[in-house]
């Protein structure tokens, strides 16, 4: 950062500052403008229009193009996969977040310790993210088959158990499993926020502890849990959201099924369009789960007394 | 750093004792077990023939033959959908690292109406459930003809990549020094040159970081791919992957070289993003 003095001696001071003046019509204003310009158009355009049109679509026919008032919302709600999809996409989202915020934490913790390949560590915890969510359900599709898949190998050799299990085909395991592969893909992710959050707690709360005298566990009560807490409430916004509009992974790996076990709300949304062809109750039911995470937001927001900075 | 003082034994301390070291590097290796086995188990499945993956599951392969591979090199595979995936994500590469780019530089340089609006409006991106629009831009795209088409899923992708190549590249320009910029300033060079040559070449590493994450989403991307792109001669990659595993002639074999060559761009690009991805990702959260 230019200290002042320096830059009134070299007349910089007539450059905006780091975060740049509150300036009214002059030239940088509208420059600034201009520059986000696209972008918010191309956001406006892929995102904020189209989801004012679906709120649109939801109260019209969408083959004859007639006005149905509320029709397309009585359609969704009076269908029976409705409600069990709202569970699903409940147990779905909360299930994934305590499996990934407990084990995060874990492995958060574990890579916060100084050893040796820790940053090749950290590097390769990544890749499970990075790679195409197609890869991860053709691995995982492939390891749980039941006939050839090596994990009904190591079951049926270690006796756990002595007929192979259909993970993906089985009523009872299919939304178990769908949650483990998908938060085998988040836990990395989720431990490196977390790592990254230890890092910028200040060196000196540590010292001050330790003169204190506070041992491990006071260390962590209450100076690493309070700063994690104090971050991970907007990162639990972020993720609620995330893990509950996935469709992709579970689209993939069971469409939904054994006997809609695995049928979220966007995976039903989806079928309303491209299975039933009926745009309208799925409109219908995208309005209705936006409202559910607009509420659950607004929700959030009051619970935990958010700063807005 | 006390160095004064004998510091107790401290987690954070290199390893001093032995016991610890074990159980961490124990622990190590049951947690690369765990994330990285799948990858394993992909590449030998890839390289056996079908008599060695039916004649019994082994961890380690008594087979090895590159078949797998041939045939997907020879097959539509490469041909039709590693090729459409490479033309959008590239088209996507540059159109959202141009636009983040344009647009951070906007964000951290200027201060103009609607900056807030702005910034609120990407984190809305990673907030709005996306599923929610894959049913209108369907209909606009089929109603437009947009469908098939590799510049609607560019544009598409571009947006669901804008926020966190903006976190990125926000995040590592503040931490490029501006005094080059400004020195080049005084120099008689105009904002936009100065920027060209004095901080442009500094802040390469986030730039590139951004692009990888640009190129690794759009490659990646499934939903919007699916959707958009019916047409078998316009499918991506990721598209073609799910055909080949949900098909019922299944050749595992075949599968999983497909799913190799899949990721191998992943790879020679993730290394340029891995260590801002994170910070990129809390920079997100907490504007």
């Amino acid at each position: 950062m230019v200290s002042t003095t320096d830059a009134s001696e070299i007349g910089l001071d007539r450059l905006p500052p780091e975060a740049g003046p509150v300036v009214g019509k002059d030239r940088g204003a509208s420059t600034g403008f201009l520059l986000s310009l696209p972008a918010t158009l191309l956001i406006l355009v892929v995102i904020v229009f189209p989801f004012a049109y679906v709120a649109g679509m939801s109260l019209y026919n969408e083959a004859t193009g007639e006005f149905v008032g509320t029709a397309n919302f009585r359609r969704v709600l009076s269908s029976t996969d409705f409600l069990p999809s709202v569970r699903v996409s409940l147990v779905w989202t909360i299930s994934n977040l305590v499996i990934q915020t407990v084990c995060g934490l874990a492995l958060g913790l574990f890579l916060n310790q100084r050893f040796r390949g820790r940053d090749a560590a950290r590097t390769l915890f990544l890749v499970p993210f990075v790679v195409p969510t197609a890869v991860v359900a053709l691995m995982f599709s492939w390891m749980v088959n039941s006939t050839f898949g090596v994990f009904n190998h190591l079951i049926l050799t270690s006796g756990l158990s002595d007929t192979p299990i259909n993970f993906l085909g089985d009523p009872r395991f299919a939304l178990p499993t769908v949650v483990l592969i998908n938060c085998w893909r988040w836990i990395p992710l989720v431990a490196l926020i977390i790592f990254s959050i230890l890092q910028g707690i200040p060196r000196s709360e540590y010292e001050a502890a330790r003169v204190e005298g506070a041992g491990h566990w006071a260390t962590f009560r209450f100076i690493t849990f309070p700063y994690l807490g104090r971050s991970m409430t907007a990162i639990g916004l972020l993720g609620t959201l995330l893990t509950f509009n996935i469709f992709d992974l579970i689209w993939l790996l069971t469409a939904g099924g054994p006997v809609n076990r695995t049928k979220s709300l966007p995976v039903l949304i989806y079928e309303f369009a491209f299975g039933l062809q009926n745009l309208g109750a799925a409109a219908a039911a995208s309005v209705l789960m936006f409202l559910m995470l607009l509420v659950f937001t607004l929700l959030y927001f009051q619970r935990r007394d958010f700063k807005v900075e | 750093m006390a160095s004064s003082t004998p510091a107790p034994a401290r987690s954070a301390a290199p390893v001093r004792n032995l016991g610890g070291a074990i159980l961490r590097g124990l622990t190590l290796i049951v947690l690369l077990l765990i994330f990285m086995f799948p990858f394993y188990w992909m590449v030998a499945t890839s390289v056996q023939t079908a008599e060695g993956l039916f004649s019994g599951v082994k961890i380690v392969p008594d087979t090895f033959t590159l078949a797998n591979y041939q045939s997907v090199l020879q097959s539509d595979f490469v041909r039709i959908n590693v090729r459409n995936s490479l033309l959008i994500a590239t088209g996507t590469t540059l159109l959202t690292t141009l636009l983040a780019l344009a647009a951070s530089l906007g964000y951290l340089r200027y201060r103009y109406r609607g900056r807030r609006f702005f910034s609120r409006l990407v984190v809305l991106v990673y907030l709005f459930p996306t599923v929610l629009v894959l049913v209108p831009l369907y209909f606009v795209a089929s109603r437009l003809g947009l469908l098939n088409n590799p510049f609607g899923l560019m544009a598409v992708h571009s947006v669901l990549a804008l926020p966190l190549c903006l976190w990125i590249l926000q995040s590592y320009l503040e931490g490029v020094p501006r005094e080059p910029e400004e020195a080049a300033m005084v120099f008689g060079a105009s904002r936009a040159r100065a920027f060209r040559i004095a901080t442009l070449p500094l802040a390469a590493p986030g730039i590139l970081a951004a692009a990888a994450f640009a190129f690794i989403l759009s490659w990646g991307e499934f939903m919007f791919a699916f959707i958009m792109g019916p047409d078998p001669a316009r499918k991506t990659v990721p598209v073609a992957l799910k055909d080949l595993f949900s098909s019922y002639a299944m050749d595992w074999g075949v599968v999983t070289a497909a799913g190799v060559a899949a990721t191998i761009p992943v790879l020679l690009l993730f290394w340029l993003m891995a260590k801002y991805l994170a910070a990129g990702l809390a920079k997100g959260a907490f504007d």
